[in-house]
């Protein structure tokens, strides 16, 4: 019966989970040479040709790479810092439960609030109109839809760094770290060494499967790099939405492969991961 | 000559809440000294060895070390390294560098540490794990690495919390051993609290029993296998009973 169970199960996560996955990829690999859609003329590597041409596409990768860096990283050092430093304790409380809130914030509302915020004609461009420390919107540092992604990143960071706050709150009992900084001191360490040698690098030996998780999901964002993201360069996620959306059907093929990377992307990233954790010295 | 008197606890007292964990402990320790004290879980045995440590604020009671009060001293300087029931390596540091824990906060040279910390670890034999992560050790090569990294810091005092609870039978016979043999080496005195009457015996020079928060110290061994209260002669009944 559960050999019988089994076998289901292994058809059903086939049909649910794999053949999507496999039939996407497989039909934006024959759209990407002509072989399959309206445009299909043919064998061909133009349109590979056209994207790599048109100097969109690397940009645009490297530009979400550098993006989901940075979210990961500030999120990271400040939900850390904050932690290990400031207020574990209270954290650590039942009040700590108020970090769960930020992720009852849907993503277009984060981005929304980031546009209020550090807008031209923002909150705070108001208030420092109002100071007198500028004379027109336009005098104010432009903070989102700029060219460095920083709108991007502090959007991000509203729900980056609860995020790893209420990581660690779990963790930081999971992982005794109370005891081993106990020991620390007790082997003659300060409370800063004990804070640079022993907690901070459990804290990131512990969370760096959920470091590349949020990593992946900044890298394949979409709403908050929409509301909040340049024209150019463009996040991987917008661009190609862009491309399936324009009216030119030539486009078509190059959103195809630009999903075909943002794919390939993912699974090297996962197969390196997978590597290391299998060789950790 | 009589060695001279490393530490000495006067009137110690601890309370959490309504519950009296320790009190009036009195007792001395002399350097070299292994004093085992035997007690039942809650007894007050490791809140005793935490005030010692720093790591609880006794309510009362002196503890002199050398000479100085250390009360209001930090942990980290009071010179006493209170191991606790589990190994507790550093998951994120391999063999090596948890040995080399204490020296590198004292930021000795490289050479230097390399050669004390290689040299420990040979004694400990643990020379072929060096280089691997605390989770690909037993539990007896854990422990072994533990006392390398305490005995490494030249503690004024070592407190040891059952340290070989978690081990079985033999690996512990093993390491109460090796352990007896590096305290002597590194001429350690030690504090070892335990609830398992044969370890106090064969570990402990001197003893004592904790029940209640209270301590009672004997003069000799004689007098602590003869006293009804810790359950030697009970045991021994039983042991020849057996036979």
């Amino acid at each position: 019966m559960s050999q019988f169970a089994g076998r289901w199960g292994a058809w059903l996560f086939g049909i649910g989970a794999i053949f999507p996955i496999v039939f996407s990829v497989g039909y934006a690999l024959l759209y990407s040479v002509g072989w399959a859609g309206v445009l299909a003329d043919g064998f061909t590597f133009v349109h590979w040709a056209n994207v790599w041409t048109k100097n969109e596409v690397l940009p645009s990768v490297l530009f979400s790479a550098y993006v989901s860096t940075t979210c990961t990283v500030f999120s990271w050092i400040l939900a850390a810092s904050f932690f290990v430093h400031l207020h574990r304790k209270w954290l650590q409380s039942n009040w700590g439960m108020v970090w769960y809130l930020p992720f009852a914030l849907p993503a277009m509302v984060a981005g929304f609030f980031t546009f209020q915020i550090f807008s031209g004609g923002g909150w705070l461009a108001r208030l420092a109109y109002h100071f007198g420390w500028i004379t027109s919107p336009q005098a104010f540092p432009e903070w989102v839809q700029d060219p460095y992604g920083i709108g991007i990143v502090m959007a991000h960071l509203l729900t980056g760094v609860p995020f790893f706050l209420l990581f660690f709150r779990t963790l930081w009992k999971d992982a005794i770290v109370d005891a081993y900084s106990e020991l620390s001191i007790a082997l003659g360490a300060s409370i800063s060494q004990t804070r640079w040698r022993v907690q901070l690098p459990i804290l990131f030996q512990r969370s760096k499967g959920n470091v590349l998780l949020y990593f992946l999901t900044v890298f394949g964002a979409y709403d908050i790099p929409l509301m909040v993201g340049s024209q150019s360069p463009q996040m991987i996620s917008v661009l190609t939405l862009r491309k399936f959306e324009r009216f030119d059907l030539a486009d078509k093929p190059e959103a195809f492969i630009m999903a075909l990377l943002y794919t390939a992307i993912l699974c090297a990233i996962l197969l390196i991961k997978n590597v290391v954790d299998e060789n950790p010295e | 000559m009589a060695p001279s008197v490393l530490v000495v606890i006067q009137n110690l007292s601890k309370r959490f809440g309504n519950a009296m964990i320790l009190q009036d402990i009195s007792f001395s320790l002399h350097r070299g000294d292994l004093l085992a004290i035997l007690g039942r879980s809650g007894s007050g045995k490791t809140t005793l060895l935490k005030c010692l440590a720093g790591l609880e604020p006794p309510d009362s009671g002196q503890i002199v070390v050398d000479g100085q009060d250390v009360r209001r001293l930090k942990p980290q300087v009071r010179g006493m390294v209170y191991l606790y029931q589990e190994p507790l390596l550093f998951p994120h540091l391999n063999v090596f560098e948890n040995v080399a824990f204490g020296l590198r906060l004292k930021k000795i040279a490289e050479k230097e540490v390399k050669t004390q910390v290689n040299a420990l670890i040979e004694q400990l034999g643990l020379a072929d794990q060096a280089h691997k992560a605390p989770h690909q050790l037993s539990g007896g090569q854990k422990q072994r690495a533990s006392f390398g990294r305490a005995l490494l810091v030249k503690p004024r005092l070592l407190l040891l919390d059952e340290p070989f609870a978690s081990l079985d039978v033999e690996i512990r016979a093993q390491m109460q051993t090796l352990f007896l043999n590096l305290a002597k080496t590194y001429h350690t005195s030690t504090l070892l609290v335990t609830h398992d009457l044969k370890e106090a015996l064969i570990m402990g020079k001197r003893f004592g029993l904790m029940q209640n928060g209270s301590l009672k110290l004997y003069e000799t061994p004689q007098a602590f296998i003869q006293d009804e209260q810790t359950g030697v002669l009970r045991e021994m009944a039983f042991w020849q009973g057996q036979g």
